[in-house]
């Protein structure tokens, strides 16, 4: 059985200026310590098909959710506030792509990693030492220090690995990447790739990583799915897509990135206009 | 902390400096003087009157004895009513405005936080646009007309507390505390509202949310530690224009306070007082202002990591 399933997922934004359909009968699954991938270009619907898997979308009528989105079983439309509490950072944690803005500026890390812990355990006694043991678990150094510092004290990658600490100390089964390297330079993405590499090794984590990079993907996941407005337009394993694209839009998004040493190769941007046919 | 109070306290001379030497000169540049009346009096009632003060003297000499006077906290002699000095004038007036300024401060921030927060709270519902609107008319709703009709209801027709007068604190403080309070409630009001708006589509909700976090302890420990900044900023100046009295206020519910010496002084050409009530004021608006900047700063440690350097 997979871990999670999402079958025929619509998604709809309803404002004053009229409706969008952000996503439109997506379909996908994750299975027991698989990482997936879903790719797609802004605004194709990732993030909103990402941020539907615990509800955390705005509530009806501004956004309306439809289709059946199963978690070990269970459907989660059907959850009460308290179970749909448990699965959020308990079963299916969360980071996202400025750690900067992701973290409460007036609270210590430490602070906001226990947090979670509370939450999920709420007769654990050590939250410190484990909180402490998932700061040193994601590299970072003087742990028993850091515990005590504020957001802006630290660099932009060491606020990404608290924030992966932060879901660590939870044990979810499914880690929810969402660019999880956009805001940060090239040698610190590398670093941050490793480390997600590692601990969901190490925890034996699903992993679903929204991205537009599809350099971190074939780092990261066996499988990935191409999103094009609103729908799913390709799947299948990594390798398999990234050579031989069966899709126009996924051999698109492929052509436009940029190459080292191939001086004479101009940069292809997409042409939407024959994306149309299909 | 402390150096960064002791550098701000140091800053605030020059700035205290540059407030008593503008009110200096510009009291004597104002058309008329101190002793002018509707009848003119004999020119040399007004020449020893003059010399009397030592307003005959260079106008340098009469700054330098002004500052000399001020460093010492002298405030030199009321022209208007004979036989108090200002500083006198205004420990004994000032005392008065305190018990009332307070009150109404008390009364602002509670209202203006529960009003603003929950309007916020329940900003998609109708009491968020009931409060909201309430704030709005509490701030266009001027004292004047507050003071008369809180008056006319509570004091009149129920009878509850005394029309005016200020013998009996702190129920002689009750209306007009109400009065003086109502448009810095509304606007604090406004103000923590609009930021708890704005900080609950922050990325820092999200994360909190998508880690479990109960709603109602999001708002109240996440947002709100948050929110609160731009009212704690705004409370410096609020209240110093809440504990420096009220003309209107004071005219109104007849209370002995500071606020109405502002008005009559500047028109009395009363040199000293002016300068006086100015210099307090000044000095209000420095303390007040340092004191909301330290609490910001005990409230986001960004601000206090700033202030070390």
């Amino acid at each position: 059985m997979n871990l999670l399933n999402v079958e025929n997922l619509n998604i709809k934004f309803c404002t004053s200026r009229g409706t969008t359909e952000a996503v439109k009968g997506a379909s996908f699954s994750v299975g027991e310590n698989e990482s997936v991938a879903i790719v797609g270009e802004s605004g194709s619907g990732k993030t909103v098909s990402a941020m539907s898997l615990t509800r955390l979308l705005p509530p009806p009528p501004a956004c309306q959710v439809s289709g059946k989105i199963e978690f070990e079983g269970k459907d989660v439309s059907e959850m009460d506030y308290n179970e749909l509490r448990a699965l959020r950072g308990g079963k299916i944690a969360y980071i996202f792509q400025e750690p900067a803005t992701s973290l409460n500026p007036v609270f210590t890390i430490g602070w906001q990693i226990a947090e979670a812990v509370k939450l999920h355990f709420p007769k654990e006694k050590n939250v410190r030492e484990i909180v402490v043991s998932a700061l040193r678990e994601v590299g970072i150094r003087d742990p028993e220090e850091r515990y005590d510092s504020y957001p802006h004290e630290l660099s932009g990658g060491m606020q990404q690995r608290a924030m992966i600490a932060m879901t660590l100390v939870c044990r979810p089964r499914l880690l929810v990447a969402d660019e999880p390297t956009t805001a940060l330079d090239v040698t610190i993405q590398k670093q941050i790739i490793d480390l997600i590499k590692r601990v969901r090794a190490a925890r034996k984590m699903s992993l679903l990583l929204i991205t537009h990079n599809f350099g971190i993907i074939s780092e990261l996941c066996e499988r990935v799915i191409v999103m094009f407005r609103g729908r799913i337009v390709e799947e299948g394993p990594c390798e398999r897509v990234l050579r031989n694209p069966s899709h126009p839009y996924t051999r698109a998004l492929i052509d436009c990135i940029p190459q080292l040493g191939k001086r004479d190769k101009k940069l292809k941007p997409i042409d939407y206009a024959k994306l149309e046919e299909f | 902390m402390t150096r960064y109070i002791l550098k701000r306290i140091a800053e605030s001379v020059p700035v205290f400096l540059i407030v008593a030497t503008a009110v200096f000169f510009l009291v004597r540049f104002v058309p008329g003087g101190p002793f002018d009346r509707e009848r003119p009096i004999p020119p040399e009632t007004r020449a020893a009157l003059n010399a009397y003060y030592g307003l005959d003297k260079p106008l340098a000499e009469q700054y330098f004895n002004f500052l000399k006077n001020l460093a010492r906290g002298e405030l030199g002699p009321s022209y208007k009513y004979n036989g108090w000095n200002v500083a006198e004038i205004l420990a004994e007036k000032s005392v008065v405005s305190l018990e009332l300024g307070a009150l109404a401060l008390a009364i602002s921030i509670a209202l203006g936080l529960a009003a603003g927060f929950s309007s916020a709270a329940f900003s998609r519902k109708r009491l968020g646009a009931v409060l909201s609107g309430a704030s709005l008319a509490g701030i266009c709703l001027p004292a004047f007309v507050l003071g008369p009709v809180l008056i006319l209801l509570f004091s009149i027709k129920l009878g509850y507390f005394n029309a005016m007068g200020w013998s009996d604190f702190p129920r002689d403080a009750i209306l007009p505390a109400l009065t003086l309070s109502l448009f810095y409630a509304s606007w604090i009001a406004r103000l923590a509202r609009n930021s708890a708006i704005e900080e609950k589509s922050r990325g820092y909700v999200r994360t909190a949310r998508a880690k479990g976090v109960p709603e109602t302890k999001i708002y109240i420990v996440h947002i709100l530690r948050n929110a609160i900044q731009p009212v704690v900023s705004y409370i410096g100046p609020a209240a110093a224009g809440l504990l420096s009295g009220s003309f209107v206020v004071e005219t109104i519910f007849q209370i002995p306070g500071l606020g109405r010496f502002f008005i009559s002084s500047a028109l009395d050409n009363d040199y000293t007082m002016i300068m006086g009530c100015v210099i307090l004021y000044a000095a209000f608006i420095i303390i007040f202002n340092l004191l909301s900047d330290i609490a910001l700063a005990a409230i986001n440690p960004r601000i206090a990591g700033e202030l070390k350097k």
